[in-house]
């Protein structure tokens, strides 16, 4: 006779069940479950790709030489063709005084003005004769004192007309882009 | 080819597929020899794909049956069977064959379903026994014959149910014993125990499971 010590030894040692176990004890890992171990075992052991480096495609060579060579020329020509070398005109007491000076009658604005010169209308008659400039005019203190002359003289018309163009002169200059 | 020895004979290779067929009864766990196992996962570290097939295809069954009854849920067998083998092909140029292979295996199962108790905090229990069948997920075998097929399954049902109602340590050992055909020397390895510690856990189990199949038998 066995006692339990018996059949759990030999239990043991496979020898003898000591209960019915079930046939269908034969369930498996899915399918599914398999390809995703394999596949990772077989990435596992694959050589590593190479590092990529930036593969521009094919056309890409010819496309930025013809960019480079349509760039090269556009600078090329343009520094080839005629600048503007113009110099434009500097606003200055003297221009402005010039342009005070010069014949009325034009009302209408001009590509200067719009440039930002100040057009200082002639209402007042230029007490002397257009394209002269007097000497006392390039200087506001000769010009005061030629105004101061004039008063002194008794000339009170011309020496307030003077004035005026005096007043003008100054304000244009005050208000011109140079300042 | 014997029945012992399951091999690559139940493997066939597509292009990107390897199917394994069901292999045939009776539920023997393969006697292979262990160096022979060591040798292919050497072999598998030297870039062998064919010897991590062969590996796979030996024990697969084996801890996916473990790793099923240990967590008792489908999904989360599924997750701990895949993380296992990638501990074993992370750890293949590791890899020392001063145990067997199985061990080492199973070790590792062991390992991850801690890991996996410690991860979700939750301590793996046994349930009562009416609680059992809602909680055993596991898949049923496939059979032609009605008659037999619900017999399998009324025995099957059984078997999980009492299964189920071990204590965690008890039920580790066990299926340790029962899926691994390691020696109580190993399963204690495994499990930290000594080996009288692990051997009285599964006299405990054995003698539970037989009387729980015997009352429900009766």
């Amino acid at each position: 006779m066995t006692g339990p010590d018996d059949e759990f030894e030999e239990f043991l040692n496979r020898r003898k069940p000591v209960f019915r176990r079930p046939d269908d004890d034969m369930f498996e890992p899915p399918a599914e479950l398999d390809r995703v171990v394999l596949r990772q075992a077989r990435e596992a052991i694959e050589p590593p790709e190479p590092m990529r480096v930036f593969s521009a495609p094919r056309w890409s060579m010819p496309l930025a030489l013809a960019a480079t060579l349509l760039i090269a020329f556009a600078v090329i020509f343009k520094a080839g063709m005629p600048q503007d070398t113009a110099p434009k005109a500097e606003v200055t007491v003297q221009s402005i005084t010039d342009r005070v000076e010069a014949p009325a009658g034009d009302a209408s604005p001009t590509a200067e003005e719009a440039a930002g010169t100040v057009r200082v209308e002639a209402a007042t008659a230029p007490v002397v004769a257009a394209g002269e400039v007097p000497a006392w005019r390039r200087d506001p203190k000769t010009w005061q004192a030629e105004i101061q002359r004039l008063r002194d003289t008794g000339d009170t018309a011309r020496a307030e007309a003077e004035y005026t163009e005096f007043k003008r002169a100054q304000r244009a200059y005050a208000s011109s882009p140079d300042r | 080819m014997n029945a012992a020895t399951f091999t690559m004979d139940g493997l066939t290779t597509s292009e990107n597929t390897v199917r394994f067929a069901r292999p045939r009864r009776p539920r023997t766990v393969e006697v292979v020899s262990d160096d022979e196992d060591a040798q292919l996962m050497l072999a598998y570290a030297r870039g062998e794909i064919r010897a991590f097939e062969t590996l796979y295809a030996r024990h697969r069954g084996a801890l996916y049956r473990y790793l099923t009854r240990q967590a008792r849920d489908g999904e989360i067998a599924n997750d701990l069977f895949q993380e296992v083998w990638s501990r074993v092909i992370v750890n293949r140029l590791r890899y020392e064959p001063r145990a067997k292979f199985r061990t080492f295996l199973f070790t590792l199962a062991h390992n991850c379903f801690i890991d996996h108790c410690r991860r979700t905090k939750s301590r793996p229990t046994g349930l009562r026994i009416e609680d059992a069948d809602d909680a055993d997920l596991l898949p049923a075998a496939e059979d032609t014959q009605p008659d037999t097929a619900v017999s399998r399954d009324e025995t099957s049902r059984r078997y999980r149910a009492a299964l189920a109602t071990l204590p965690p340590e008890q039920r580790d050992v066990y299926l340790l014993h029962e899926e691994s055909d390691l020696s109580l020397e190993e399963i204690a390895r495994i499990t930290g125990v000594g080996a009288e510690t692990a051997k009285s856990r599964l006299r405990y189990a054995v003698s539970k499971l037989k009387t729980a199949l015997a009352a429900a038998e009766a």
